[in-house]
C-alpha cells in the first residue's frame, strides 16, 4: 500500500493559549513495500504524523492518501482503507482494556467481521509471533502482566489484523534484548515476505540503521533530512543540526576520523568496523 | 564543602544496608503465571552500592524493586532495611522515606500543577514544617538541575526533564536508597543522558542506587550487576566480569558455552563493547574492559600514537 502525505499541518488546541503546531506543511511519499525509519528529537512530531497516517487524527490542513484513497474525505467511507494501516501506538499497553489477553487481541479481528474460528486462530498465531506462550497467557488479565508482556500483547493485537501497512511507534522501548530482537525480526519478515509497508519510529539509531532502507528525520514538525540510510548516517554534523546522533559504530568511526584515522563513517556492522579499524592499526604498526 | 557535607549528612547517621534473606514472592492472583515471581533470593545491598538489575521481561525485576521499599511484602523470607523488617507495619513510613522509588513513566508519578509543588507533595504528607520543605525543595531542584523550571507546569517539560522532576521529588525525602525502575526507557537519547547523569551524580554524593534496566550501556557504570532469570538469581558480579563471560559474537553465537552462560542468552553487549572484543581477538592490545565508546576511542588513539 502506498502512502502519500500532502502538505500536512496539524495544530493541537487551535486558538487556545497552549496552541501547538505539531506538523507544519509536511509532505512525504512512501511506496508500497518500503521500510522507512522515522526519527527526530522528542516533540518533533513523529507520533502526530503516524496518527495522521492511520486516520486517527484528522489534519488541520492537507491530505493523506492510501493507494489514492483520501483519508480526510468526510463524504466517503474510508474505514476499509484505515483498517489496513496497523498502528502500534507509543505506550500501547495503556490501551489494553479487555478482561483477558485473548479477548484483547480478538477485538480487532472481530471488528474486521471475521468468524469465530478465524478470530481464535489469529489470536493464537499472533501470541506466538510475539513470543508469548498461548497456553500461559491466553486467559490472564492484561493488568497483571509485567511491563514488557503488556507491550507484547498490544503488538499482537495489531498483528492479528494482518495490516498492509504496519506503523510502529517506539515499539521496542521496555522490551528485553531478546524480545526486541524477536519483534524486529518479525517485522523484518512481514516486510520481506508479505511486502508489508513498514514505518518505524525509534530513538534507537542502532536499531534504525540495522533495519531500514530510508530514513526521514523530523524537526519542529518539518522534514529536516531524508534519504538512504547510509547516506543520512554519514554526515554527523548535519544530523546534529536535526537533533539526532549517529548510531554507535558510525559515531566511533567518526570520532576516530576526527583524530586523524582514515575510516569511512557509515558502517553499521560491528565486524566490518572491527576489520577496518584493525587494518588502520596495523598500518600504523600498533 | 561544609555546606555540602551538611546537606547530605543524613546519609552517615548509621550503618546502612538492605538485606534480603531467602526471599520468595508469589502474586495472590497469578493465574497461569509461574507460581513464584521471585524465588529464594539472598542479597545484601550495602551503603554506597550502585546495583543494576537486568533480566528478561517478566523475570521479576519490578517485583524485586517493590520488595525493597515494602510496596510488596515477601511471601517467604525477609527483607530488612537498615535493620527494619518490612513486614513490621510500624516501620512502614520510615522505610518508605529511606527507600525512594522512581518509575518508568514520569507522567504517572507527577501530581503537582507546577514543578516545585510537585516536589513538595511528598514532604507535605510527612508533616514537615513549611520552611524546611522550602529548603529541601530548592535543594533537590538544584541537585537535579531544574531550578529554572520551578514555576513551570510539569506537563510542558520534556521527558528527560520530567524524569528529573520525579527524581527531585524522591530526593527531597532524603532517602538513603533510590530504586529506579526503567527510568529511561521512555526517554529519547537526550533525555536519557540527562536522567543518567543525574542518577550518577546522586551515586557520587553517597546515595545507594538500585537501577532496573534493559540497557546494557546503562548497566556498565554500575558497581554490581544482578541478572534475574525466571525469578532466580542468574548472575551477580561486576560489569567487567559479565563482559568477560559473554562472547563478542553476541548471544546468538552461543556455540561453545557452558549452561551457566547460556542462561544469560538474553543479554546483548553494547556495540562498542562488542567492537572492542573483536579488536582484542584480532590481536590489538586493548584492556579487558572499556565501559563507554569514548573509552575505546581514547585507548585506540593512544595506541596509535605510541606506535
Ligand atoms: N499484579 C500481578 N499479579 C499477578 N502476576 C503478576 C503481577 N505483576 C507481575 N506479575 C507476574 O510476575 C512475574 C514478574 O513480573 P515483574 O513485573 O517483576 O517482571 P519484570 O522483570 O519487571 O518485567 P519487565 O521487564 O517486563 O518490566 C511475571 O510473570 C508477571 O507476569
Ligand atoms: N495531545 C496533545 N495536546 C497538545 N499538544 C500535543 C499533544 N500531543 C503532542 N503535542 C505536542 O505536539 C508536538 C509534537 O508531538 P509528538 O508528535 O508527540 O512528537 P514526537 O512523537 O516526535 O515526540 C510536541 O510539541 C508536543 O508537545
Ligand atoms: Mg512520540
Ligand atoms: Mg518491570
Amino acid at each position: 500500500m502506498r502512502i502519500e502525505a500532502e502538505r500536512l499541518t496539524y495544530i493541537y488546541g487551535p486558538g487556545l493559549p497552549w496552541e501547538k503546531r505539531a506538523l507544519d506543511d509536511l509532505s512525504l511519499r512512501i511506496e508500497e513495500g518500503e521500510f522507512v525509519g522515522l526519527v527526530g528529537e522528542t516533540g518533533s512530531g513523529k507520533s502526530t504524523l503516524v496518527q495522521l497516517l492511520n486516520g486517527i487524527l484528522r489534519p488541520t490542513s492537507g491530505r493523506v492518501l492510501l493507494d489514492g484513497v483520501d483519508l480526510t474525505d468526510r463524504r466517503k467511507p474510508v474505514w476499509k482503507a484505515r483498517l489496513q494501516v496497523g498502528l502500534v501506538f507509543q505506550f500501547p499497553e495503556s490501551q489494553l482494556f479487555a478482561e483477558t489477553v485473548a479477548e484483547d487481541i480478538a477485538f480487532g479481528p472481530r471488528n474486521l467481521g471475521l468468524d469465530r474460528q478465524e478470530v481464535s486462530k489469529r489470536v493464537e498465531e499472533s501470541l506466538l509471533k510475539v513470543g508469548l506462550e498461548p497456553a500461559l497467557f491466553r486467559q490472564r488479565s492484561p493488568f497483571t502482566l509485567s511491563g514488557g508482556e503488556k507491550r507484547l500483547v498490544a503488538i499482537a493485537g495489531i498483528l492479528a489484523m494482518c495490516p498492509r501497512v504496519l506503523i510502529v511507534d517506539e515499539v521496542t522501548a521496555g522490551l528485553d534484548p531478546r524480545g526486541k530482537r524477536d519483534i524486529l525480526t518479525r517485522i523484518k519478515l512481514l516486510h520481506r515476505n508479505e511486502r508489508t509497508t513498514v514505518i518505524m519510529v525509534s530513538h534507537d539509531m542502532d536499531e534504525i540503521a540495522s533495519l531500514v532502507e530510508r530514513v526521514v528525520v523530523l524537526k519542529g514538525g518539518r522534514i529536516c533530512r531524508q534519504g538512504q540510510t547510509t547516506e543520512v548516517f554519514s554526515d554527523e554534523e548535519s544530523l546534529a543540526g536535526c537533533g539526532i546522533r549517529l548510531p554507535t559504530i558510525p559515531q566511533i568511526l567518526s570520532s576516530l576520523g576526527r583524530a586523524g584515522w582514515r575510516l569511512p563513517v557509515s558502517i553499521f556492522d560491528v565486524q566490518e568496523a572491527a576489520r577496518l579499524i584493525a587494518q588502520e592499526c596495523h598500518r600504523g604498526a600498533v | 564543602m561544609a555546606q555540602r557535607w551538611r546537606s547530605w549528612s543524613w546519609l552517615s547517621k548509621q550503618v546502612l544496608e538492605i538485606v534480603l534473606k531467602g526471599v520468595s514472592y508469589s502474586y495472590p492472583d497469578s493465574g497461569a503465571s509461574p507460581v513464584y515471581a521471585l524465588s529464594s533470593l539472598t542479597l545484601e545491598v550495602k551503603a554506597g552500592d550502585f546495583l543494576c538489575i537486568l533480566g528478561p521481561n517478566g523475570s521479576g525485576k519490578s517485583t524485586l524493586g517493590r520488595l525493597f521499599n515494602a510496596l510488596l511484602l515477601p511471601t517467604e523470607g525477609s527483607v530488612q532495611v537498615d535493620g527494619m523488617d518490612t513486614r513490621n507495619a510500624a516501620f512502614l513510613w520510615k522505610i518508605r522515606t529511606r527507600v525512594g522509588m522512581v518509575f518508568q513513566n514520569p507522567d504517572n508519578q507527577i501530581v503537582g500543577t507546577i514543578v516545585e509543588e510537585d516536589i513538595a507533595f511528598g514532604l507535605e504528607n510527612l508533616g514537615i514544617p513549611p520552611n524546611e520543605i522550602r529548603a529541601r525543595v530548592d535543594w533537590a531542584m538544584e541537585k537535579v538541575g531544574i531550578s529554572n523550571y520551578a514555576k513551570h507546569p510539569p506537563n510542558l517539560l520534556s521527558g528527560g526533564q520530567k524524569q528529573r522532576v520525579a527524581i527531585a521529588g524522591v530526593l527531597a525525602m532524603k532517602p538513603s536508597y533510590i530504586v529506579l525502575d526503567e527510568p529511561t526507557s521512555l526517554l529519547d537519547p537526550k533525555g536519557r543522558e540527562e536522567a543518567l547523569r543525574t542518577i550518577q551524580e546522586l551515586h557520587k554524593e553517597g546515595i545507594t542506587l538500585i537501577l532496573i534496566t534493559h540497557r546494557m550501556e546503562e548497566a556498565m557504570s554500575a558497581s554490581r550487576l544482578l541478572v534475574l532469570e525466571k525469578g532466580k538469581l542468574a548472575f551477580l558480579g561486576t560489569p567487567a566480569q559479565l563482559v568477560e563471560e559473554l562472547p563478542a559474537g553476541g548471544c546468538q553465537a552461543a556455540g561453545g558455552w557452558n549452561d551457566e552462560l547460556r542462561r544469560h542468552a538474553h543479554l546483548d553487549l553494547p556495540p562498542a563493547i562488542r567492537l572492542a572484543q573483536l579488536l582484542r581477538e584480532g590481536g590489538i592490545p586493548l584492556p579487558p574492559f572499556l565501559p563507554r565508546p569514548e573509552d575505546l576511542v581514547r585507548t585506540l588513539c593512544a595506541l596509535k600514537r605510541s606506535a
